[in-house]
């Protein structure tokens, strides 16, 4: 007991420095926590309470997401929502894809390594928004728009994705099997957040922020149950329960309720990602990893200029567009943790991904930030080039 | 003139009025209660102009609020042209400060109504003559215009020093 006081004193003092260290740097503090995990290692990693709270601390993360999860914006103009958001995903899927089937991975390898290439951070990439006083732009719009276009893609690939691995080597029955449970899952919380968002806003809505702290919490965490009893990861449960949740009023106040302890469990989960970063493994995977980081800022940009522009931007905007599609992190981090426990080890999944994740969740946010700056001097090049 | 709103999943949620000089104004409700304040111009640039605290926003919105006096409605036009109703803060200082209502005379002395006490989280509604005053107290006081004048001459002289 007080050998964990004074370990979580450090830990915590660790990340307050690292977020104190984001302000200076300019930079969100993801990678920043990633990179205390790794300077930390021996004295997180394996520690069963901190991979414990970290997992609380996704889960309140994903369920946040869920809450803002809305259609009712991207319902007005579907058509220019999913087209931006299907060129985002022309050009970031098959990418993971194809270098995975390059690598002589399985298909079921290469197709994690599509999820993570796919899918941008969210959170990393609201946060910078806001950061760099973005809010407003009309651009940001078009941004958003991708982001919840890619949520609704990775919950049905999640489902897709388990089927295939719970049901594979049983033929077409054994992947119906593999995903008949989750689907049951997924009815059913749609159900939820379609007819019964009222009686359930209700029971919630007890009066004492207390007692609907708690009942949040006991929601959150049942849903998360639920999901892994449907053969589907804790992670994957809480979106869905944040999705129930933002479908009532309650909306605003469970964020408020969950905002503290996600602030401190989520640093917790990147920490406990950094510690478990083999650094010794890493120059095995050092040119697959450059490779591949390379590849993937490349397909990034251009999909989201492309989006940009189809979806009626200038060119400008929509090049700040594709430098804030960039950014990776909860969800790359998610979709390697269960790619973990179901590829090979020699096939370094795990430790590619840790290179990818915290190198785009560093360079992304750089590159959103000086956009402006390298859109102009790209241009002014072109230009002398032309002339000359 | 027209009002778009749009949601900013992750940030908040997104106004933005059409203006008649082919501009924009865009407000930002961050999910945080900030509010931010951008223009965007006839080239589509986007300028932020201000960035405000919850309390700061909410008091903008007071302000702009008052201006709004529906001209169709004769009656109200000319009472609020008539009639005045202030918030009074009642200094330490003030003369006003351990009297009671009884004491202070104020409908006499000024003409002037004193129909709610504000103190804290309570507030007392048409108070009776016994009611005592105290620093801190926030009274709301009505009357003709010339008399809520004489009200504040009378009770808040103008700090000096």
């Amino acid at each position: 007991m007080d050998g964990h006081l004074f370990q979580f004193a450090i830990l915590f003092g660790v990340l307050g420095l690292a977020a104190v260290a984001s302000i200076w740097l300019r930079l969100p503090v993801v990678p920043l926590y990633i990179l205390a995990g790794i300077a930390l290692g021996g004295l997180v990693a394996g520690d069963e309470i901190v991979e414990f709270l970290g997992s609380l601390g996704v889960a309140f993360l994903l369920f946040t997401l869920g809450l803002d999860f809305s259609l009712h914006t991207q319902a007005r103009d579907p058509a220019r929502f999913a087209r931006s958001g299907a060129i985002d995903w022309l050009f970031n899927f098959p990418t993971g894809l194809l270098v995975g089937l390059a690598l002589g991975w399985t298909w079921t390898e290469a197709l994690f390594l599509a999820g993570i290439t796919y899918m941008s951070s969210s959170a990393v990439v609201s946060k910078c928004l806001v950061d760099f006083g973005r809010a407003a732009h009309p651009e940001t719009e078009t941004i958003l728009n991708i982001m919840v276009f890619e949520d609704l893609v990775i919950a049905v690939y999640l489902l897709l994705l388990n089927s295939l691995v719970l049901g594979s080597g049983s033929g077409l029955w054994g992947y119906v099997g593999g995903l008949a449970p989750a689907a049951l899952f997924v009815a059913v919380l749609i159900a939820l957040a379609w007819r019964f968002s009222g009686p359930l806003g209700r029971l919630l809505s007890t009066r004492s922020d207390e007692s609907f702290g708690l009942l949040l919490f006991s929601f959150v965490l049942l849903v998360a149950s639920a999901a892994i009893a449907a053969g589907l990861s804790a992670e994957v449960g809480a979106f869905f329960a944040g999705i129930v949740i933002g479908a009532t009023d309650l909306k605003r106040r469970a964020a408020r309720a969950l905002d503290p302890f996600l602030m401190l469990f989520a640093a917790l989960f990147f920490v406990s990602f950094g510690a478990g970063i083999d650094l010794g493994a890493m120059g095995a995977v050092a040119l697959p990893a450059v490779g591949l980081v390379l590849l993937g800022i490349a397909a990034k940009i251009a999909g989201g200029f492309l989006a940009g522009l189809s979806s009626g931007h200038a060119p400008a905007p929509s090049a700040t567009i594709g430098f804030s599609l960039v950014p990776k992190g909860e969800f790359s981090i998610v979709i390697a943790a269960l790619a973990g426990s179901v590829a090979r080890p020699e096939s370094g999944i795990e430790t590619l991904t840790a290179v990818y994740v915290l190198s785009l969740s560093i360079v992304g946010p750089v590159l959103m930030r000086e956009s402006p700056r390298i859109w102009a001097q790209g241009r002014s090049l072109v230009r002398r080039r032309t002339r000359g | 003139m027209s009002t778009r709103e749009t949601d900013l999943p992750g940030i908040g949620t997104k106004h933005t009025i059409d203006l008649a000089s082919d501009e924009e104004l865009v407000v930002v409700a961050h999910r945080s209660g900030q509010w931010e304040l951008a223009r965007t111009d006839a080239g589509g640039d986007t300028t932020t102009l201000l960035h405000l605290q919850a309390e700061e926003g909410a008091e903008l919105g007071r302000i702009l609020s008052r201006g709004e006096v529906p001209e169709s409605d004769p009656h109200r036009q000319l009472l609020l042209d008539e009639f005045s109703l202030e918030w009074v803060p009642v200094g330490g200082g003030s003369s006003l400060a351990g009297a009671t209502l009884r004491e202070a005379d104020i409908r006499a002395r000024t003409g002037a109504s004193v129909i709610a006490v504000l103190r804290g989280r309570e507030s007392i509604l048409n108070p009776p003559p016994e009611t005592s005053f105290a620093g801190g107290d926030t009274l709301v006081v009505m009357g003709h215009r010339d008399q809520v004048e004489r009200f504040l001459e009378t009770f808040c002289p103008p700090e000096t020093g």
